[in-house]
């Protein structure tokens, strides 16, 4: 007999525990009847999201934590990340020179700052 | 620690092995990865990558067979070292990826680049005649 996964999920913002976290996901998004590449999509987008809350918002400080909380909706799986980390804010951040675009790590291009 | 319906045994750690054949007169080295690939395991693989194209090596085959999921990281791992080789062979390509893992790379991988492959034997027999 296979036990329910937690609503939520509180980690250190360390990146040793994204597996952790999409192991997690997995278990909330397959009991929902997500399958296949949905599945791989909703683990991408989550291990994405927690990377960069470890390693830009958290700066990998594991005395800080990430909290992770699943919600099922009418139409799928919300999923809410939380960190105390600085917050964001896009009205102080300089305009893309889109001009000179600076190079991405994936060797395309890209209009961040 | 997440306890659910997931075993634990599904969170290894990355492992790779690597191995230098010859595809017809032609050095290929095969870099196995088997794991996950993401930011917290990435490293050891852009290591041993790095450390392989500075010690000469042209020809890459990257098995992904044993890779059930890739994040961005691992994906920029690769195509970082692919440029890296390309530019150390004069704008020749040389890297092939096998594997389930490579046919799910996001839409936005440098697919045209990359030619995934049936598995790591076909990868290292499609270098044959390249020398």
């Amino acid at each position: 007999m296979t036990s329910e996964p937690q609503d939520r999920l509180v980690l250190p913002a360390d990146l040793g525990r994204l597996a952790e976290a999409r192991l997690w996901v997995t278990a909330h998004a397959e009991r929902l009847g997500f399958a296949g590449r949905d599945l791989t999509e909703i683990e991408l987008a989550l291990t994405e999201a927690l990377s960069n809350a470890v390693r830009h918002g958290l700066q990998q400080d594991a005395e800080q934590e990430v909290i992770l909380e699943a919600v099922p909706t009418a139409t799928g799986l919300q999923i809410v990340l939380r960190d105390r980390g600085p917050a964001f804010d896009p009205t102080t951040t300089p305009e893309p020179d889109l001009a000179e675009p600076r190079p991405a790590a994936t060797g395309s291009t890209s209009s961040a700052p | 620690v997440f306890t659910g319906a997931i075993p634990v045994g599904r969170m290894r750690a990355m492992e790779l092995q690597e191995e230098q054949v010859d595809a017809g007169g032609v050095a290929v080295t095969v870099v196995a990865v088997d794991g996950f690939v993401d930011a917290g395991t990435v490293g050891e693989l852009r290591d041993t990558l790095e450390r392989l194209v500075r010690e000469g090596r042209q020809r890459f085959v990257i098995d992904l067979t044993r890779v059930p999921f890739m994040d961005s990281s691992g994906l920029a791992t690769l195509v970082q070292t692919f440029k890296r080789v390309r530019i150390g062979e004069g704008g020749r390509a040389s890297r092939r990826a096998a594997g389930r893992g490579a046919a799910r790379l996001p839409a936005r991988a440098a697919r045209p680049r990359l030619r995934p492959v049936p598995d790591a034997k076909a990868a290292v027999a499609s270098f044959t005649g390249d020398g």
